[in-house]
């Protein structure tokens, strides 16, 4: 589904990816981790179109979509969650989801608020509120919310355990679980949070430095020696 | 609390002040009399007293803060026990005691409200109140004002000079609201906002003057030129953020007033346009003694011609045109585009990976904008008679933008408050002579330090829970 050959990215002179090969397939839940500054958030936005890759191609199923300007990629049916959530703190949480469904058939709109109030009860609880002044784990279901609003065929997470206690961060990963489960969605998951990542995922990268460095499937990973000591070690 | 940290505060604004106060108004010069040039006059009295008013007025704001009501009060008291009959020894200046009596009892009232307000001293959010206020008054004063502004004409009180004010303001509402949509809801900070109005006034005088074309058919056009500057400035310019979109725009601002004054065989340069068309009611004009085979409004309605019928016409013109462009905000508001503008203003990166094109998401913003400021410009040519250059300096965007940034950015209410307190009020205080700026000033440091994001900073959601379900357009 999603295909990312060879791509290098670089801000000004600095090269932050180099040559990263990552498959995603259909109906897959696909991990990326590594540790800070590996180029995991690069990455992304490059799917994305800002930044642009300096090499390589991007195809979204079967198009290259390394030209295209963001705003036509996310129509496309590809939706992101980006990193630190980035939710319109001064809307509310129903116009938060409204803005996630520009690009949607407004017919399916109350359905499609219904799917995400299923999926995260409390935003259903808390419509009329300033998402400003939601809790950190409550902005995160509305930023994976808002994202699913555009009825994406491929769902862009950027660390949604940042800065979440243990409690939120399984909430919400069974929540990623059961839309991969259930509606069959596609996600391309970052993490750093490489043991609950690995556990869900069915397959898994590690990044470091801006290169590929270990692939496999989420055991194999969870498995691997260097990959323990290297981010699983520590208390996770 | 910390009685040394207070006054040192107030120690350090005093040492401000006196530094200004010196060579500001400790040294006069002043012509000699009869002779030919000038002398220095000391008043280092004066300078004195501004330097203990500064000093007791940032006393008494630190107090505000201070979570009791009794030291506010015991140094609004002072002030007044103490320094009424102090500052009466220096009767040249009225309006300066007059000023320490309204503070101290602003104060007064301040710290007395607080008494009955403990539960919420510490922490409270003043956000919300004051939201909850400026809903209240959203919604309840909306119409009232409206009910207001349309028997105005009619009020007995109501004088010829009285009703010209009404229109400088509404003129002013109408540019507030215009600028809103561009300042307040897509967040782009333009300082030539005057430029558009510029353009609907001058687009309006020539075709008006050239083409013969009545009011109600320049009217579109005058709008349609300047959305279309709008588009033309807006494109090469809207990459740019904040500060340096503020830059440009002013930059544009400039340049169009200094095309019109220049460009004289198009624009008149800056003797400006004169004998502009006035307006008709449904072709009907206002005018004593019309040409032959024109009927004139006092005619048909069989009334004495008075010159204050067009004057009330104009009222309503333009009374129309602003509640036409605040309907406008409010319904866009409710749409993709609008939301899409708030959204902009808040995190672009996030609007793009929501797939919004911003670029043309900030353009139509700009357009619109531009295009009310060009139909407020066409009616103040059709108000004045004659246009020139000079209406339209910095100074104009300046006021525009101060009047939407006041009232609270985005807030359709507050702009009209913001209106009336920049541009009636004033007006009444013209008896105040030179302290009339000095009262302004005040005003205007009060305002920012009760109401640091505006006079009613409150953002009404655009959908209600009601609305919830199939509200997705
Ligand atoms: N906007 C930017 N400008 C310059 N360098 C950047 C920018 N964003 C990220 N980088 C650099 O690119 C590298 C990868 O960053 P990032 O993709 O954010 O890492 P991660 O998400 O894995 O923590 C880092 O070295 C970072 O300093
Ligand atoms: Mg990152």
């Amino acid at each position: 589904m999603l295909a990312i050959r060879g791509v290098s990215t670089s801000y000004g002179n600095i090269q932050a990816l180099h040559g990263v090969d990552v498959e995603v397939r259909k109906g897959e839940i696909v991990t990326l981790i590594g540790a800070n500054g590996a180029g995991k958030t690069t990455l992304l936005m490059t799917v994305c179109g800002k930044p642009r890759a300096t090499a390589g191609r991007i195809l979204f199923e079967d198009r290259d979509i390394s030209m295209s300007p963001t705003f036509e990629i996310v129509r496309m049916g590809i939706a992101q969650a980006p990193e630190g959530r980035r939710i319109f703190s001064r809307m509310t949480v129903l116009e938060n989801l409204q803005m996630g469904a520009t690009v949607a058939d407004p017919a399916h709109f109350g359905e499609d608020c219904e799917r995400v109030f299923k999926l995260f009860p409390i935003l259903g609880e808390r419509k009329a509120q300033r998402a400003g002044t939601l809790s950190g784990g409550e902005q995160q279901m509305l930023s994976i919310g808002r994202a699913l609003m555009s009825r994406p065929r491929l769902l862009l997470l950027d660390e949604p355990s940042l800065g979440l206690a243990p409690m939120i961060v399984k909430q919400i990963f069974s929540v990623i679980r059961d839309i991969n489960e259930r509606e069959g969605m596609t996600v391309f998951l970052v993490e750093q949070n490489a043991f609950h990542a690995l556990k869900l995922a069915h397959r898994g990268y590690v990044l470091a430095n801006g290169r590929v460095v270990l692939q496999g499937t989420g055991a194999e990973l969870l498995a691997n020696r260097e990959v323990r000591a290297a981010y699983l070690e520590g208390g996770h | 609390m910390d009685v040394r940290a207070l006054l040192k505060d107030a120690g350090l604004a005093a040492f401000v002040a006196f530094m200004l106060a010196l060579p500001m108004i400790g040294f006069q010069t002043v012509d000699f009399s009869g002779g030919v040039g000038i002398t220095v006059v000391t008043r280092f009295g004066d300078v004195a007293i501004s330097v203990v008013l500064v000093f007791v007025g940032r006393l008494a704001l630190s107090l505000l803060q201070y979570p009791s009501w009794r030291p506010p009060l015991l140094m609004a008291s002072v002030v007044v026990v103490v320094g009424l009959p102090l500052l009466k020894t220096q009767a040249h200046y009225p309006v300066i005691t007059w000023l320490a009596v309204i503070a101290s009892a602003v104060i007064a009232v301040r710290s007395a409200w607080l008494h009955f307000d403990v539960s919420g001293v510490v922490g409270r959010d003043e956000n919300n109140r004051m939201g909850d206020a400026a809903a209240f008054i959203g919604r309840w004063f909306g119409p009232v004002f409206v009910l207001f502004a349309v028997i105005f004409p009619f009020l007995p009180t109501t004088s010829r000079y009285l009703l010209d004010l009404g229109i400088l303001v509404l003129t002013y509402v109408m540019l507030g609201w215009g600028l809103n949509v561009v300042v307040g809801l897509a967040g782009l900070l333009d300082l030539g906002y005057v430029a558009f109005y510029a353009v609907g006034a001058y687009s309006y005088a020539i075709i008006a003057r050239d083409f013969g074309l009545t009011f109600w058919a320049c009217l579109p056009l005058a709008g349609l030129f300047a959305a279309f500057f709008g588009v033309i400035l807006g494109f090469p310019v809207l990459r740019l953020r904040g500060d340096y979109l503020a830059i440009v725009t002013l930059g544009f601002g400039e340049i169009i007033r200094i095309v019109l004054l220049n460009w004289a065989s198009f624009s008149g340069g800056p003797n400006g346009i004169s004998s502009i068309p006035r307006p008709s009611f449904l072709g009907m004009p206002f005018h004593p003694n019309p040409p032959e085979g024109v009927t004139s409004f006092h005619q048909f309605f069989n009334i004495d011609f008075s010159a204050e019928h067009r004057i009330v016409f104009l009222y309503y013109l333009i009374l129309i045109l602003a509640l036409v462009t605040n309907s406008f905000t409010l319904r866009i508001r409710k749409l993709p585009i609008g939301r899409a503008w708030e959204a902009l203003r808040e995190d672009e990166i996030a609007c793009r990976a929501l797939g919004i094109n911003p670029t043309n998401t900030k353009l139509t913003a700009f357009a619109i904008g531009a295009m009310f400021a060009g139909f407020a410009g066409a009616f103040f040519a059709t108000r004045q008679g004659f246009i020139s250059p000079e209406s339209f300096s910095f100074i104009e965007s300046a006021v525009i933008l101060a009047i939407v940034v006041l009232g609270g950015m985005g807030s359709q209410i507050g702009v009209v408050l913001a209106a009336v307190l920049l541009i009636g009020v004033p007006e009444f205080f013209r008896e105040l002579a030179q302290f009339r700026m000095l009262a302004f000033g005040a005003a205007m440091v009060g305002i920012m330090i009760w109401r640091p994001r505006g006079l009613l900073a409150h953002r009404d959601p655009s959908i209600r829970l009601s609305d919830a379900a199939g509200a997705g357009r």
